[in-house]
């Protein structure tokens, strides 16, 4: 059991950690037998490993995440948050489009994408991160 | 499966029922077996009727909700949506919430999820209490809407 401010002060901490492309940060906030679904409904991936993968890629994008004010289950383990984010296209983006989940753009070097989710973290002991889930469908991003 | 905009288009239908208040229009979106968390942390309310009575509750508690932005899923049945609820019967309580819901193949709601917390609750529209005096007037007034369950007219 976590107490409510600190699953906030931990997910708040997730996105500044993330927007420094700080990796090794972030792995450091996970469990080793995490699992994680980006996003909700494209199917679960477990491990350190293919986190960091997914992680570099974001960071690679410059991802910047600009979150809004995190809830708190009443079960000791959950903290949620709404996020707007953008990211460059590259290098995440063509795996999106193939996948149909976005249009490719004319110029992807310079095409930014935008994108609201709604970031679900359960956390235990030692308020280490264990699952991970981000909603957001193919309406929830785009390339203004 | 439904399409997105049907999905948020739930998560937003939602709170326009609770706010005009008729229970039997609020239920007509859940399947008989609804499995509803609220919040999310307490034994979760299973069947309609459980969800009637907590429904009709809230509506004597004059519910009032105002839903943000909501995100969908890429299975066709999830949204989440921040929403700004609050209560004005028998204290006026604010509660910051992201609600999760899971639609079945017939369109209805399956799982609810309320999460909200102790710290995303605020009394009334005086000053914000913080710490502990924060903690104890939330607590305090759950306990009174609790109270005020069933009882005619909850003032």
């Amino acid at each position: 059991m976590i107490d409510e401010r600190s699953r906030k002060k931990l997910i708040l901490e997730h996105s500044r950690r993330l927007n420094a492309a700080d990796v090794d940060g972030l792995l450091e906030m996970y469990a080793d037998e995490v699992t994680f679904e980006d996003p909700v409904g494209s199917g679960q991936q477990s491990g350190r490993d293919a986190l960091r993968a997914h992680f570099e890629e974001l960071a690679a994008a410059g991802i910047a995440e600009v979150p809004g004010e995190p809830v708190a289950g009443q079960d000791g383990v959950h903290v949620l948050v709404p996020v707007t984010a953008t990211m460059g296209y590259l290098p995440k983006g063509p795996g999106f489009a193939d996948r149909g989940w976005l249009t490719a753009p004319d110029a992807p070097e310079d095409a930014r994408i935008t994108w609201d989710y709604v970031l679900l973290v359960r956390a235990g002991a030692g308020g280490l991160i264990q699952e991970l889930q981000k909603f957001w469908g193919r309406s929830d991003i785009g390339i203004p | 499966m439904a399409d997105e905009a049907t999905l948020k288009k739930m998560a937003v239908e939602y709170a326009r029922r609770m706010n005009a208040g008729d229970v039997d229009d609020v239920l007509a979106l859940f399947s008989d077996d609804i499995v509803f968390e609220d919040p999310v942390g307490a034994p979760p309310l299973i069947g309609k009727e459980a969800l009637r009575e907590h429904i009709a509750w809230s509506i004597e508690c004059r519910v009032h909700e105002t839903p943000g932005r909501p995100v969908t899923s890429m299975d066709g049945r999830r949204a989440a949506v921040p929403t700004t609820v609050t209560v004005y019967a028998p204290t006026k309580l604010t509660f910051s919430i992201i609600g999760v819901i899971e639609l079945g193949d017939d369109g209805l709601v399956h799982h609810a999820q309320a999460f909200w917390g102790i710290t995303d609750t605020k009394v009334g529209d005086g000053p914000e209490l913080t710490g502990v005096a924060h903690f104890m007037a939330v607590t305090q007034n759950l306990a009174r809407m609790v109270q005020a369950k069933g009882s005619p007219s909850p003032m």
